[in-house]
């Protein structure tokens, strides 16, 4: 029972544990290269650095299980935190009131996106590409491109208060919003639907699931992902600035795709994509540590980008 | 005057039509599997030589060995007595030999001038499509041949012009190509009645310029109306060649196409005759027409434990009726019961808690996903249908197991990705995705395409012993044997129509040839 477990873990999760062993040699080079990378000061460090692309990729992950992408999520995070910012400051005591309206907010961006790509069979890639210069566009004109601050203190529980052994509660907060999209993709009806309409469409279709119903809520999630990524970033910071989550599309994608989720579709699993989230960002924070000029992190983020997807390929193009 | 001998026998010669294709004996093996056998075929200067059979009878490949898109693998062929091995078409369009084929190779973006002179070296400078002028007036030249040129503007883009017209533009490029033998691949396929007169019209005045055609195809009517000779194809053996269409009866041509020694392995000795009008009716369809045309006005009734048939040509419909059935295409009017009540239009998943499973065509495309695991395969309708929202990787395997057992599944690890397994058992796991619905009607939309002959008569066994448990059963099938060896009733429809009913006392080969190309069931006599 446990070997034949083993065996099927082992089968299934080929390129996460590929990543993960590709993950782990980069984790001993670098504690050897840097005194400073394995204290728990730094790790905590990287988290802090990684976790709102944590959530833009499991939202990223999803949309692209169904074969899409969603180029908006910096746009989205962008708006939906500066809305929710200037509810908080509107008066006093509304930074509950300024969370909903920021889930809100990426609520209607999602449902925008997955009712164009899921009913009405736009492209994904333009659709989300309009979607994002729309939102960051109001996101300047509602703020005047002024930074929000001075939030009321109670607002920072996410993002600095400390539970248990110095780490703050955004992390729990991360780890409990993987478990539960890991369980929904692996183990409900809806992620395997999920799954099955990226695999084939046309098949999908005709076993009776409603793709558009299933692809569109893709988007929905994926723009929840946004505004709470722009939680804890407003709540981390304790304040909003209208170029937040500019470019952070690129990294949510970089980390799926270095996990193992493949761009076609119905290929890949969060397990992958939080090695991916990990990688990228871990890699930044070596740079850093190295005292890399960091223009050259572009560089290197491409590099592990090409050569995540090359291996993919080589493996494949093997089997066949 | 001395008579001259040589002036004699060219004469002679003259008076023989000159043939300017020959084959002989040629074969074509796909991964050691003869699709062509022993195949003896002739082109005359200016005729136009029909290629029939039905779908599979080797006729497509045939003219695709002529046109130089395979290659033979036996044989000689001869085009103006010179031996050739075309490698490519261009080396076929190089000693005048084209082929228009039904993916055409026009690029729609560009004008039908720019089209027709895309690959000539004359109207390139430096590398540039220039001439624009001088590519216009040729093509109106050439249009002139045949009196087209108030049809076609040389100036329009390609995408503006009908099916028709592009299929001209098609030729046309040929013969600026100096084309002299063109083959046509089932060129009216997507025609109507007014287009194919002005391609027949083509045809014609271009035989008279001593331009020779292959015209592949399967409809009667039409080839009485244009060629000069007939061969016929069946199962990649040369039935009738070259016989000439005029002194040819229409019901010998018939039997050429579709009859054929019925073996066993359909059933068809063994078949039991039976009456099912007393059943309960699973499935009544009245007057149904699809949004597109391709069903018109089509009732039919499944009763329980029948299996029904839907027989006829490529392009009869038949498909596009069981998608409507149930509920992958929208219909325009009619209804469709199941049991007694009314199916919502264009509602797969109401289709299927009503009782109704369907195996697609494609299994590829839109049937299995390939790149899932066999189990995932086998359980999805059931879990779209039946089961809560939790998944339970047990109740898979155990059904998978279930299923593996009862349709004798040939496969190690349920887990596997369905891909790595042959045709016959993805075709099963196809099969077992939707008896796992407990269906109390099966539609299956060519049941043994792709599959080897093992896994064809599980297949059967299979259908039949689910009509013999209660389950209705909808075959479309391009086989005609495999109709007379497994329907209690079968219907035969044509261009959207349905234009004969049969039961299996009244089924044979010459009726179901006969109504899927020219008959209407209650017109003869």
């Amino acid at each position: 029972m446990g070997s034949s477990t083993l065996k099927r873990i082992t089968k299934n999760f080929k390129s996460e544990l590929t990543m993960l062993g590709i993950f782990a040699v980069f984790f001993i080079v670098m504690s050897f290269a840097s005194p400073y990378f394995l204290t728990s000061r730094n790790i905590l460090n990287i988290v802090s650095q990684v976790s709102s692309n944590a959530l833009l990729s499991i939202g990223m992950t999803i949309v692209i299980l169904t074969g899409g992408i969603d180029l908006s999520v910096g746009g989205i995070l962008g708006l939906s935190g500066m809305i929710g910012a200037m509810v908080i400051n509107s008066g006093d005591g509304r930074p509950v009131l300024g969370v909903l309206v920021m889930l809100g907010v990426a609520l209607i961006c999602g449902t925008f996106n997955g009712v164009l790509v899921g009913y009405l069979r736009m492209p994904a890639f333009i659709v989300t590409l309009g979607t994002t210069n729309i939102c960051r566009s109001l996101d300047y004109v509602i703020s005047n491109a002024n930074t929000q601050s001075g939030f009321p203190d109670g607002y920072s529980f996410l993002g600095k208060h400390k539970v248990f052994a110095g780490i703050p509660v955004y992390v729990f907060f991360l780890i409990a919003m993987f478990a539960i999209f890991i369980f929904i993709l692996s183990k409900t009806k809806f992620g395997r639907f999920i799954y099955a309409s990226g695999s084939n469409l046309e098949a999908a279709e005709l076993s009776g699931i409603n793709v558009r119903f299933i692809i569109m809520m893709c988007y929905v999630i994926s723009g929840l992902m946004c505004a709470l990524a722009a939680w804890i970033m407003t709540s981390r910071l304790m304040a909003c600035d209208p170029t937040y989550g500019n470019g952070a599309e690129m990294d949510a994608i970089a980390a799926a795709v270095i996990g193992g989720t493949s761009m076609s579709g119905g290929k890949g699993t969060l397990w992958g994509t939080i090695i991916g989230v990990l990688l990228v960002g871990s890699l930044r924070n070596a740079l850093n540590l190295l005292g890399v000029n960091p223009y050259w992190q572009g560089s290197a983020l491409g590099a592990v980008i090409i050569l995540a997807v090359l291996a993919e390929r080589i493996s494949a193009l093997r089997k066949s | 005057m001395r008579a001259n001998p040589d002036n004699a026998r060219l004469k002679e010669y003259e008076s023989m039509a000159r043939k300017v294709i020959e084959v002989k004996g040629v074969a074509k093996y796909f991964s050691g599997v003869p699709a062509l056998k022993d195949i003896d075929f002739d082109l005359e200067e200016g005729e136009v030589h029909a290629l029939m059979g039905e779908n599979g009878a080797g006729k497509s490949t045939l003219s695709k060995i002529i046109s130089g898109i395979y290659q033979k693998d036996e044989g000689t062929y001869l085009v103006n007595g010179e031996d050739c091995s075309f490698v490519n078409t261009r080396q076929a369009v190089a000693k005048g030999v084209a082929i228009v084929t039904q993916e055409f190779s026009l690029l729609r973006d560009l004008s039908v001038a720019e089209n027709i002179f895309i690959t000539n070296d004359e109207y390139y400078s430096a590398g540039f499509l220039s001439n624009m002028k001088a590519m216009a007036a040729k093509t109106t030249e050439l249009l002139k041949l045949f009196h087209m040129e108030n049809y076609i503007d040389p100036w329009e883009k390609v995408e503006r012009l009908t099916v028709a017209q592009m299929q001209i533009v098609e030729i046309v490029k040929a013969l600026s190509k100096n084309a002299r033998i063109i083959i046509l691949d089932e060129p009216t396929a997507s025609l109507s009645e007014r287009e194919i007169n002005v391609l027949f019209d083509v045809v014609r005045s271009l035989k008279k310029d001593k331009i020779s055609f292959i015209i592949v195809s399967h409809k009667i009517n039409e080839i009485y109306e244009i060629s000069d000779r007939i061969t016929v194809l069946r199962d990649g053996r040369l039935i009738l060649g070259g016989a000439i269409t005029s002194e040819l009866k229409q019901s010998e041509l018939i039997r050429a196409m579709v009859g054929r020694e019925v073996s066993d392995l359909y059933g068809v000795a063994n078949f039991q005759h039976r009456d099912f009008s007393d059943e309960e009716v699973l499935l009544e369809v009245n007057d149904l027409c699809d949004t597109w045309d391709f069903v018109k006005n089509v009732s039919l009734k499944v009763h329980r434990g029948e299996i029904v048939g839907l027989s006829g040509l490529v392009g009869a419909g038949r498909s596009q009726l069981v998608r409507c059935i149930f509920g992958a295409e929208q219909h325009s009017s009619g209804s469709v019961r199941m049991k007694g009540r009314e199916l919502k239009n264009g509602s797969i998943y109401d289709s299927m808690l009503a009782g109704i499973g369907f195996v697609s065509e494609d299994r590829k495309y839109d049937g299995l996903f390939q790149e899932m695991s066999i189990s995932i395969n086998a359980n999805i309708a059931d879990l779209v249908a039946h089961r809560g929202s939790l998944l339970s990787h047990r109740k898979d395997l155990e059904e998978t197991m279930r299923m593996k057992e009862k349709l004798r599944i040939k496969m190690n690890d349920a887990d596997a990705a369905v891909k790595y397994l042959s045709g016959g058992n993805q075709q099963k796991v196809l099969l077992a995705k939707w008896l796992m619905i407990h269906p109390d009607l099966l539609i299956v939309d060519e049941p043994t395409r792709g599959v080897d002959i093992g896994a064809k008569a599980d297949i059967y066994q299979i259908l039949r012993d689910l009509a013999a448990e209660g389950t209705g059963i909808l075959v479309v099938s391009s086989e005609i044997p495999e109709i007379m060896g497994l329907c209690n009733t079968t219907l035969i429809m044509r261009e959207g129509i349905v234009t004969g009913v049969l039961n299996s006392r009244e089924l044979d080969e010459e009726k179901i040839g006969y109504y899927s190309t020219i008959g209407m069931q209650g017109e003869e006599k």
